[in-house]
């Protein structure tokens, strides 16, 4: 009896859900077959409050930290920016910072003076505050510094030979180590390896034609590259 | 019927070429590049003089104020050729070409606060903002299609599409370095892999904040890009000289704007934002202290702008350079507080003079008149942008 009650039923449900499915479509929010995942009616709805197999949330600020209620109810956090904790927490690196870094990872005895790269970098005014963010041109600049740094500071030893696979290896990872404060993976050597061992072979100047590198501008270049590297440029 | 004499000759031969140039139809070929300055058909940029804190419509639309208001009468106006507006006699000293090429439109944003006004004027509340569309959309090869030169923030000028995104211009000789290159600098070839190399390196962190460092995802991007390219033959050096700088190449002052401004057009740069601060004038009911503000500080640079790009430019390749005034919204009366929208000034080949949009004597606007994307939509339609990224032109009668 049930059966013959569902067998009967079911034609008009299915012009139920087919004129629900037509209404639907007109304002364009469900799909075709009249299944939306995103429907909280629909019992396998990820959404669905009543699943049990809903995935947990992931936790965001809201649920994590204090709320606030002020005069007349307010929500004082109602506004507070949401994000995952754990993401989004690298900046790029004040102007002001770079001349003691650059000291920092090269060893060197004074601090370079970068003051002609100040306005590329839109350093603020005394006593004002920017959030430093950066360009194809003061990407430029940091890596024109860096090189400029490093041919003039990386001269001798196993920089007056042409990197090996094997030289450059070693001396990116010392690079990357220090100018990043961690262990390098073998990509980000490689990387660096790339550029000292196969890019830099030949440089070709605006009108004077191809020629070697020199040394020390095949090491300048690889050590340039780290310190133009997110590692290096952010916190 | 008609015999063809000498002065009938004369008369048809000067009437060709009037017409000739009158349109612009000669082109660089035909009475020589200084014919082929600025013409609708050229390589489209939009420069956007943008003044923070409010563009009194005393600029634009001073019929609505003549005799009552902003200290507006017929001795510090000018009329435009063509059915055009009446403007203020500051923007009046702009080169005779520009004049004949300027109107003014309303946007119409409905917003009194100075973050609400930007907002309104640059994105409508979306994540992409209006210029950076428009800069996605007119392509070409640049690297840079976006620029603010000298900094300065605008709500709404934000956010990446289609690899463009705002690229700030600090420094005009670090800016040639990078377009250019020269003898004493790393190899470019050499250098665009090395910064990929460090683009490779630093693939974990950009991956950790999407966010908080998609700036510098889109600079490694856009500097790669420039370095593969080849350098233009323009003599990029010869700008700065051109604008009366000879001491320094930092882009601090509002002509050193301008100048860097005509550097990255010319590199191929679609849209250029020029800022300027001081401009919320609470109080100046004459309007004399924007009126000082924009006959010292904003005009003369536009003219030599003008000059170099408009009038005798001859680099010989037809431009189409439009030009912007905008702030955050008009001042309203009597105290010169913040107004609903903005009375904009426009300037370009594409310009149709007598469509300008005037506003009530009480700085009011059309109900009508759209906001920011109906703007952008005949930005869109002045620098012929393909695919009409904002729909249909909503100020039809003020483009050609």
């Amino acid at each position: 009896m049930k059966n013959a009650i569902f067998a009967l039923s079911l034609p008009v449900l299915l012009g139920a859900v087919g004129v629900l499915g037509l209404a639907g479509c007109s304002d364009g929010s469900s799909l075709e077959d009249g299944f939306n995942p995103n429907d909280p009616s629909n019992p396998n709805s990820p959404n669905n409050p009543n699943n049990p197999n809903r995935p947990a949330p992931e936790k965001v600020c809201v649920d994590t930290q204090q709320g606030y209620v002020g005069l007349g109810g307010v929500a004082l956090h109602s506004s507070r920016a949401e994000a995952l904790a754990g993401v989004d927490r690298d900046r790029f690196k004040p102007f002001s910072s770079l001349s003691g870094e650059y000291r920092r990872v090269m060893g060197l005895q004074n601090a370079p003076n970068l003051q002609t790269s100040a306005a590329t970098f839109g350093e603020p005014a005394a006593r004002f505050f920017a959030e430093p963010k950066a360009t194809a041109v003061n990407l430029f600049e940091a890596y024109q510094v860096a090189f400029r740094l490093c041919e003039a500071n990386n001269t001798t030893g196993v920089y007056a030979s042409a990197p090996t696979d094997g030289a450059a290896r070693g001396e990116c990872a010392t690079w990357e180590r220090k100018s990043w404060s961690r262990t390098p993976t073998p990509a980000e050597i490689d990387a660096c390896v790339k550029v000292a061992v196969t890019d830099s072979v030949t440089e070709n100047p605006a009108g004077a034609g191809a020629r070697q590198t020199t040394p020390v501008r095949r090491w300048a270049y690889a050590c340039a590259s780290v310190l133009t590297s997110a590692g290096f440029l952010t916190y | 019927m008609s015999k063809l004499n000498r002065r009938s000759f004369l008369k048809a031969v000067g009437i060709g070429a009037g017409a000739a140039m009158g349109t612009r139809l000669a082109g660089p070929g035909f009475m020589g590049d200084a014919m082929a300055q600025n013409v609708g058909t050229g390589k489209g940029a939009v420069l956007f003089v943008y003044l923070g804190g409010g563009y009194n419509a005393l600029f634009g639309s001073p019929r609505s104020f003549m005799n009552t208001a902003f200290g507006v009468t017929a001795g510090n106006t000018v009329q435009v050729p063509g059915g055009g507006p009446l403007i203020d006699a500051s923007l009046g000293r702009l080169p005779a070409q520009a004049i004949a090429k300027t109107s003014t439109v309303q946007i119409n944003h409905r917003s009194s606060d100075h973050a609400g006004g930007q907002r309104g004027g640059m994105s409508e509340g979306g994540p992409i903002g209006f210029a950076v569309q428009l800069a996605a959309a007119m392509g070409g090869d640049a690297s840079i299609k976006l620029a603010t030169v000298g900094g300065g923030n605008v709500n709404g000028l934000a956010g990446t599409q289609d690899g463009v995104s705002v690229q700030n211009i600090g420094d005009v000789r670090s800016t040639i370095d990078a377009l250019k290159g020269n003898d004493t600098l790393p190899d470019r070839g050499i250098s665009g892999k090395a910064i990929e190399g460090a683009q490779t390196m630093s693939a974990g962190r950009l991956a950790s904040s999407p966010k908080g460092l998609i700036h510098l995802k889109d600079g490694y991007d856009t500097v790669r890009t420039t370095l593969a390219k080849s350098p233009s033959p323009y003599d990029y050096a010869s700008i700065l000289p051109g604008y009366g700088i000879t001491n320094g190449t930092a882009v601090n002052n509002f002509t050193a704007k301008i100048a860097a401004a005509e550097l990255m057009i010319r590199s191929g740069t679609n849209v250029v934002f020029a800022t300027d601060g001081g401009w919320d004038s609470h109080g100046d009911r004459d309007g004399s202290s924007v009126r000082n503000m924009m006959n010292t500080r904003i005009i003369p640079p536009l003219i030599t702008f003008f000059q170099r790009m408009w009038v005798n430019n001859t680099e010989g390749v037809p431009r189409n350079v439009n030009v912007v005034f905008m702030g955050d919204f008009s001042r309203s009366l009597p105290g010169s507080d913040h107004a609903t929208g903005v009375a904009a000034t426009i300037i370009g080949a594409n310009v149709k003079v007598d469509g300008f949009q005037q506003l009530t004597a009480n700085v009011g606007f059309d109900a009508n008149r759209p906001s920011g994307r109906g703007f952008f939509s005949l930005l869109s339609a002045l620098v012929k942008a393909p695919g009409a990224p904002f729909g249909a032109n909503a100020h039809p009668a003020l483009a050609i």
